[in-house]
């Protein structure tokens, strides 16, 4: 399967640098506020959320990529093919959400189906360069998937060497 | 070509620049205030700081210096926007009142071409024309309201000082009358129409994506409107007459990023800039416009073009050491690359906020890196 | 008036855009003639035309349609895809002789299709066909899919 990862990682890569060219946008509803537009109920400023993007690499695995004027919302929905991996996957990414503040542009909560989600506004597009935030979360990508990979097999070998510890007294 | 000068001021980004009639001064906008420089007739010398305009309480989003050089006008998102003048007395800029009666953020101001009034852009859906009132020392205002539906993100005037052009995160590019009665002089009629009451609608121009319009700009005669869009195109609008559709709307499409500012040259030639980092020069008249060149050479970040120089540069043991400490940690190579620091093959390491004509052929860029640099066209 | 501290105050607070208004004004497009397109590129398809028929496909969309019609446009475009990947093996040249427009109108469908469950099962083709369009035609349609406020 690894036929798809590039063409998966590339389409990822140019819809994110097209996402990504966010601007300070002070409210329009609310006085003196500034907040991410693609957060806030936009009923009555519906011009200011732009066309979300799918990106699918299968049905297993695929990217919410949600853009607005001041912020973009990524989602992402890592591979599970078994219950084994999908708990390793919810306790990764309880790990990584309950540090959110050290990681700026974490979302704590993911989006509904999907694992875990980025909120990146203008502000972090100010202060850090855009292609490295790209770059950064491709690699996220990449290595989420080799390390819940990495973490079940570990599982599994630690699991035999119990099993076998436990049984050998039996025989 | 010679070579562009670059002026690194902080690394704050920098909403918007604006040179002085006689580029003596340079004033740009740091969060919450202004930052005034003086230039030397020498371009390759650094501005030096002259003051810092604090009246604001939150970030200021534009600066303008009136045509005569005398008055600074900053506007910011605490609703609030201020005239500054010169007090030589005390050596220092003091505030003029400014009423503009919005209850959102001012995002966008400028002064008129004859220096007499201003308009001020709103995320209330409102531009604010103002204009000075001698009694009660003030600047009092009048609104164009109708049919603005969203955030006003750039003005531009005509020089006959009636007309005003606004872009709107409505998709639309919209010219209206800002005639104010007992301040104006009645205009010549032109192609955009000849009765012209305060808040006619002039034209209303909307492009095929309805994408939102970043900036507008007049063409130095007047005869022409450009504007910059977010899907990254650039349109141009050739009026017939009054209440005639246009002679011509042309929009040319590009396959950069979204682009922030346009600047014209000459009435055939327009500068942009905006997310790509870049500038790129347009050319063209009524029936044909199409892109000239880029001013900088740009590397694209996508294809992933590797840089053949370090291959045969030296690997320092420093390097090494790093080299395998990453094979260490994350389990593969990372080539050591000497170019790690400088990420953008251009100048601007950021969005391109601002672009203004600084001669016949310079323009004056700011960037959102904290940069303000000189081109040559 | 019990429940006064639910209500909605931004609604009176002047005009705004609604949704409906974002929607451009452009000449609606009835189901059948969506469906004798369909038809029409089915045969070109069948036929081996398959420039042609994905040419057909992407030239004008239903912008102003109902939803059905466009889902249906859509799955036309997806199977138009599908017959074409597998048949030929040459997609930039066959991307290369599409209009800009068109390249456009390539990359809203595949965005779209990649939305889709039927779509994300066959997303190694979708992404093929994206690669391919990206690499001759640059961000230009990426960005104008995400600021266009007329969806496919």
């Amino acid at each position: 399967m690894s036929q798809s990862l590039k063409p998966y990682l590339a389409a990822v890569r140019s819809s994110l640098t097209a996402a990504i060219c966010l601007e300070d946008f002070s409210s329009q509803l609310v006085e003196r506020h500034n907040r991410p537009e693609i957060e806030v109920d936009n009923t009555h400023n519906p011009e200011l959320i732009l066309n979300p993007m799918i990106i699918a690499r299968n049905e297993n695995e695929k990217i919410l990529i949600e853009p607005s004027v001041n912020s973009v919302r990524v989602s992402i929905k890592i591979k599970q093919a078994d219950e084994i991996e999908q708990i390793l996957v919810h306790k990764f990414t309880r790990f990584l959400t309950s540090r959110a503040e050290n990681f700026f542009i974490l979302r704590r909560v993911p989006i509904k189906g999907y694992d875990i989600s980025f909120l990146i506004t203008n502000f972090h597009t100010e202060q850090m360069l855009k292609d490295k935030l790209v770059d950064f979360i491709i690699e996220f990508m990449e290595d989420v998937d080799k390390e819940i990979s990495e973490m079940k097999l570990f599982l599994n070998a630690r699991a035999r060497v119990i099993a076998e510890a436990y049984l050998t007294p039996f025989d | 070509m010679s070579n562009p000068h670059i002026y690194q001021l902080g690394h704050e980004p920098i909403k918007d620049h604006v040179f002085s009639p006689d580029r003596a001064l340079m004033a740009i906008t740091k969060a919450n205030t202004v930052e005034i420089y003086q230039t030397s007739s020498n371009l390759a010398q650094k501005p030096k700081l002259f003051t810092t305009l604090k009246g604001h309480d939150k970030t200021v989003t534009s600066v303008d210096i009136s045509p005569d050089g005398a008055k600074i006008l900053t506007c910011s998102q605490d609703r609030n926007a201020l005239v500054w003048e010169y007090d030589h007395a005390s050596s220092e800029y003091k505030p003029t009142l400014v009423l503009l009666r919005i209850n959102r953020a001012a995002t966008v101001c400028k002064w008129s071409p004859d220096g007499t009034k201003f308009a001020v852009g709103s995320s209330d859906r409102i531009i604010a024309v103002c204009y000075y009132e001698a009694e009660n020392d003030w600047w009092v205002s009048k609104h164009l309201k109708k049919p603005l539906k969203s955030t006003i993100t750039s003005l531009s005037w005509h020089p006959n000082n009636v007309l005003l052009a606004a872009g709107s995160t409505d998709g639309h590019a919209r010219v209206f009358s800002a005639y104010i009665k007992g301040l104006d002089a009645k205009p010549e009629p032109t192609v955009w129409g000849s009765k012209l009451p305060f808040q006619t609608l002039c034209g209303d121009f909307i492009n095929e994506t309805g994408a939102w319009i970043h900036d507008v700009a007049f063409s130095p005669d007047g005869n022409s409107l450009g504007f910059v869009s977010h899907d990254a195109s650039l349109g141009i609008v050739y009026p017939e007459g009054e209440g005639l559709p246009p002679k011509a709307i042309l929009n040319v499409r590009t396959s950069y990023l979204s682009l922030k500012s346009l600047v014209f040259l000459t009435n055939s030639k327009i500068v942009v800039g905006g997310h790509n980092c870049n500038l790129i020069v347009f050319e063209g008249d009524e029936h044909n416009w199409q892109e000239s060149y880029k001013i900088e050479s740009q590397k694209d970040l996508i294809k992933d073009v590797p840089e053949n120089q370090d291959d045969d540069e030296e690997i320092s043991s420093h390097q090494a050491l790093n080299m395998f400490k990453q094979m260490d940690l994350k389990g593969r190579v990372n080539k050591p690359s000497t170019g790690a620091n400088k990420a953008l093959s251009t100048i601007h390491q950021n969005t391109i906020s601002s672009i203004k004509l600084f001669s016949n052929s310079q323009v004056s860029t700011s960037g959102i890196d904290g940069k303000v640099v000189i081109f040559n066209v | 008036m019990e429940d006064w501290r639910r209500i909605d105050i931004d609604q009176f607070d002047g005009d705004h855009l609604t949704p409906q208004e974002l929607i451009p004004e452009l000449p609606e497009t009835s189901h059948d003639e969506i469906v004798a397109l369909s038809k029409q590129i089915r045969s070109a398809l069948t036929s081996g035309q398959f420039s042609e028929a994905l040419a057909l496909a992407l030239d004008s969309p239903p912008y102003n349609a109902s939803d059905a019609t466009k889902s249906l446009h859509s799955d036309t475009v997806f199977e138009t895809l599908c017959s074409i990947k597998n048949n030929r093996s040459d997609l930039s040249g066959i991307i290369k002789q599409l209009s800009p427009s068109q390249q456009d109108n390539l990359v809203k469908y595949l965005y779209r299709n990649m939305a889709t469950p039927a779509g994300a099962k066959q997303g190694g083709l979708l992404l093929n066909w994206f690669e391919k369009t990206v690499e001759i035609t640059g961000l230009g349609p990426v960005v104008r899919y995400m600021s266009d406020r007329r969806t496919v």
